[in-house]
């Protein structure tokens, strides 16, 4: 007796959505959800009902073609439809940091670093041998590089609501992932790469920040926050750094 | 004693002894697969080799595919002269021993036994010229670490190497066996299985020294 | 007499009887479940009570524990028990052939995999501790050394020597089974009228060939990367645990093509001989031969072909070209048609049929069950924009134990109960199996069920400890209530083992073909 498990498949474990992206998420999250739990039910009973209902004599029932190609032919429909539907949103490559308040993102063993260009605009350049964590220049800025002293360096990520936001990711040791569930996405930072993302984010609020690719022992205490602020305020914060 | 064993009884079962997870010290410890197809079946277990080498070699030439476009540290290696010298040492080594393949299905046994030794010389110094390179190479400042064209040519060239040592075993001791005249034209499976798998070898490193003379 | 020699323990303990292999290959995926199993309880109760023992279990000893779970279930449970195991037991008589096709190396390739066993726990109790990169091993983290975290150095040293020795002893298997398939089958035999099992073991065979292979590629890459200054994988100015690394220009991203272009199969690997197993059963428990015979090679071979090119759905946002995500995206929502296609063949198999119920069949449709489960819940993870929200979460957890260490177990257990007269000469105990499979099967669900919600949550995996995050504190009940369950499902196990050991020695004495299959294993000549 195949029994099946009725679980209630309430959404209730997701957090609120942030950005429009997150909304389309949820959108086609709860299509998907329909669809894999229809298929779900109806197959659960199909075997159910197959085994409940025994026959003593045993019939050979012949391949039936039509029926064959009847269920490839539906589950190639559906399963593709839900490819193409859910790949929508995803070949959209970053338009480059234009009009956009660009964020630079360290992530390391076992912090999050973030860094504001600050009022001229300009990141200052940046090496590894500059870096010292307790010193306070986890970003590692050259001291000898004008551009780079008015930059401002943060522990928590502060970034405006309404306004287009690019985040540019770098890690400076091993693999790690910027996660913010409310953003109801995810970015791997490879060592090596400068991994541009966009966001755009509508509502206000602290939401928590968790690495999400496995990066050592300490990759369960890599905790930050974002916070994101009403327009004025975060402009006001800028000016106040 | 394969022969000498008696058929067990149509009597009743025999009785079940305690169960160890490996044989039970009867006939069911040896797989006697029928001879008839051991031919067929090392030419099959041949080929899957080969088909597992590609697949390897394959993967790190497109490890070194995209390594070259990744960054712009390319540097290209002058190849040492010797390699050239390998390579026609190689491929005439594969020539003679596909030539002794063929006389020994005509049972001509002495000219196998030449023209196989030959084989296994050129093969062996193959062997040495890989050696010599590798040297040359280092003494020019070469290393595995230092730049990504070397350290593919040396990681391609090691693994291609290995193989060879691998196939020049088997060639030895089908050189073993020809010079006691064990081998002809009824016992020759292993001659053909090693000498496939040989001119893989060949065939394989003309390659891997085409992408580094005229790609990398 | 000659059984003075055939005694000899030697004889028995290198025998190249292939019934004494798979034996062999047996009890070694049965130590590494068990061993896998208990680790995977410590991690659990580590998991809803962080403070207990923490001197001992700190963070890095989780990490390694995680590490060595996935290797040992993967690799030497999942890769080893359906395929080098049960193809071994039975391939050879269902061929009509005498015996595997490569003897000597049979026996060589199952203590290469012993070998590859005793390094892999080398590897666990090195000095250091136990590698901690999880069973994917991505570089740079696994490629820097001792720098990046404890366990990196030699323990990540020997887990790569575990795993190359292990590619090496399964290739060799592959090679034994395809020479076998072709080479030694019974002339009466064609290759369209061979069981299904022997499909799925021949196209198993097949996957193992071209994905390990490309495993040893990687493994010798990333070798020269930790101990020969290369830079394959890891690139140029990293600072680790404030020691700047001397490599340059490698890419992370190659390491994952590579790994995954053999991760993938080898789930794969790990699946289809168990789909294979669970034709047989259907069909023999039903009275019917097999729904759809052609359609179901077909099937195998079209999901085999296309697991080659779906390994960048593991990669989605790891920095891929979008529109190559689309591909892999496409490609992976693809092979849900022939897994829907023998999901229906075994339904239409055991349709109507004259159904009984013995504890094999019982598995064989708990695997299909569990099967539909996890395979949609891929459906959600073949999507690149959901899988963006997923990835590394308690979601992409649920699926794969759903599907591999659910459905996949449930396939090697229908085996075992269904074979287990060839292996010992006698009967598995029948109730105490059904009691088994249906605590099994609710066990399963509820521990694995919840999972799906905590990934909903956005849980992440491969955490330590979860009291750090505040959003984790909501989840907690759930994980308290996994880990419950997961204990009840453990201790349920124990029913199997009594049953196991107990009917090795005082089983009922099995009959020639006690389950009245059409197969040619159970022929008179075939005897234990």
């Amino acid at each position: 007796m195949a029994g099946c498990l009725l679980f209630l498949f309430k959404p209730v474990w997701f957090p609120v959505a942030i950005t429009s992206a997150a909304v389309a998420y949820d959108r086609q999250f709860t299509w998907t959800l329909w669809i894999c739990g229809g298929i779900f039910v109806a197959v659960q009973l199909l075997l159910a009902w197959t085994i409940m209902w025994k026959c003593r004599r045993a019939t050979s029932r012949p391949a039936n073609r039509w029926m064959e190609l009847g269920w490839i032919a539906a589950t190639g429909i559906v399963f593709i439809s839900m490819s193409l539907l859910g790949s929508r949103g995803w070949a959209k490559t970053s338009s480059g940091p234009a009009g956009k308040e660009v964020i630079e993102i360290d992530a390391h063993q076992f912090a999050w670093t973030f860094r504001y260009p600050g009022p001229d605009g300009l990141f200052g350049r940046t090496a590894i041998r500059f870096i010292s964590d307790s010193g306070g220049n986890s970003a590692g800025i050259d001291p000898g590089d004008p551009a780079g002293k008015d930059d401002i360096t943060t522990a928590t990520l502060r970034i405006p609501a309404h306004r287009d936001v690019l985040l540019l990711l770098h890690s400076r040791d091993v693999i790690h992932d910027f996660f913010v569930r409310e953003l109801r996405t995810k970015q791997d930072i490879v060592p090596g790469m400068e991994i541009p993302l966009d966001l755009h984010v509508e509502q206000t609020g602290a939401y928590e920040i968790a690495c999400a690719e496995l990066c050592g022992l300490g990759h369960s205490q890599m905790r930050s926050v974002m916070i994101v602020m009403p327009p004025d305020d975060y402009d006001r914060w800028k000016r106040q750094h | 004693m394969p022969g000498t064993l008696t058929e067990p009884s149509l009597g009743p079962p025999p009785p079940i002894e305690p169960v160890w997870p490996f044989g039970d010290g009867d006939n069911s410890d040896h797989d006697r697969p029928n001879p008839g197809n051991a031919r067929s079946a090392s030419i099959t277990g041949i080929i899957v080799l080969m088909c597992a080498s590609t697949m390897t070699f394959a993967a790190l030439v497109s490890a070194m595919v995209v390594r070259r476009g990744l960054n712009n540290d390319w540097t290209t290696i002058g190849l040492p002269v010797i390699l050239w010298w390998n390579t026609g040492a190689l491929v005439a080594s594969s020539i003679a021993i596909d030539a002794a393949r063929r006389v020994l299905r005509r049972g001509k046994r002495t000219l196998f036994n030449w023209l196989w030794s030959a084989g296994t010389i050129l093969g062996t110094g193959f062997l040495a010229g890989q050696i010599v390179a590798w040297r040359q190479l280092e003494q020019r400042g070469f290393y595995v670490s230092g730049h990504p064209s070397t350290a593919f040519f040396y990681v391609l060239t090691w693994a291609h190497a290995a193989h060879v040592v691998g196939a020049l075993l088997a060639v030895i001791y089908v050189e073993y066996r020809a010079l006691r005249f064990q081998l002809g034209p009824g016992r020759r499976t292993l001659v053909d299985a090693s000498a496939l798998f040989w001119h893989f070898l060949d065939v394989l490193w003309l390659g891997i020294m085409g992408l580094f003379a005229f790609w990398a | 007499m000659e059984t003075a020699a055939l005694n000899s323990f030697s004889t028995r303990l290198f025998s190249t009887g292939h019934r004494a292999i798979a034996r062999q290959y047996f009890f070694l995926s049965l130590f590494a479940v068990l061993a896998g199993m208990a680790l995977s309880l410590v991690m659990r109760f580590h998991l809803v009570f962080p403070q207990a023992g923490n001197d001992v279990l700190t963070p890095e000893y989780y990490l390694s524990l995680l590490t060595l779970h996935g290797t040992l279930m993967v690799f030497f449970v999942l890769t080893l028990a359906p395929l080098s195991a049960f193809a071994n037991l039975v391939l050879p008589e269902q061929l009509g052939a005498e015996g595997m096709a490569f003897p000597r190396l049979n026996m060589i390739s199952f203590w290469m995999t012993a070998i590859a066993f005793a390094l892999l726990l080398a590897s666990f109790f090195a000095t250091g501790g136990g590698a901690l990169s999880g069973w994917t091993a991505y570089p740079p983290l696994s490629a820097v050394g001792a720098i990046a975290g404890p366990g990196e150095g030699i323990g990540q040293t020997l887990w790569f020597f575990s795993i190359g020795v292990f590619c090496l002893a399964s290739l060799l298997t592959a090679m034994n089974i395809i020479a076998t398939v072709l080479d030694e089958r019974a002339p009466d035999m064609a290759l369209m009228e061979m069981p299904l099992t022997c499909w799925n073991w021949f196209v198993t065979a097949i996957l193992t060939l071209l994905s390990f292979s490309v495993l040893l590629a990687a493994l010798l890459l990333i070798l020269l990367d930790r101990f020969a200054g290369t830079s394959f994988f890891v690139p140029g100015g990293l600072l680790v645990a404030d020691e700047a690394i001397p490599h340059s220009g490698g890419s992370p991203l190659l390491w994952q093509h590579l790994f995954w272009f053999f991760g993938h199969p080898e789930v794969y690997i790990a699946i289809l001989p168990g789909m294979g197993i669970v034709s047989e059963v259907i069909s023999t428990f039903s009275r019917r031969p097999a729904f759809g015979y052609r359609s179901m090679v077909w099937s195998t071979i079209a999901i085999a072909f296309l697991g080659l090119l779906v390994w960048g759905h593991h990669m989605f946002i790891s920095g891929l070209n979008p529109y190559s995500a689309i591909a892999f995206s496409l490609l992976t929502m693809a092979i849900g048609i022939p897994s829907a296609v023998k999901t229906f063949n075994w339904i239409a198999t055991a349709w109507g049929g004259d159904l009984h119920l013995t504890t094999a069949m019982l598995f064989a449709l708990g695997f299909v069950s569990i099967f539909v489960t996890g395979g949609l819940s891929g459906l959600f993870l073949g999507q690149p924009e959901l899988d963006a929200y997923f990835h590394d979460t308690y979601f992409v957890v649920a699926h794969f134990h759903l599907i591999m260490g659910i459905a996949a177990l449930f396939g090697i257990f229908s085996a075992t109960f269904y074979w287990f007269p060839l292996m010992f000469g006698r009967m598995l105990d029948e109730r105490l199996g059904k009691l088994h499979f249906y605590l099994t099967f609710i066990g399963a669900y509820a521990t694995f069920g919840p999972m799906h919600f905590a990934g909903f949550a956005g849980n992440p995996r491969r955490y330590p400890d979860f009291t750090t995050f505040e959003f984790l504190g909501q989840v907690m009940p759930l994980q308290r209530w996994i880990t419950g369950a997961a204990f009840c499902l453990a201790s349920v196990q124990a029913i199997f083992l009594w049953n196991l050991f107990r009917s090795m020695r005082h089983g009922i004495v099995a009959p020639d073909n006690p389950w009245e299959s059409s197969t040619r294993e159970w022929n008179a000549a075939a005897r234990y």
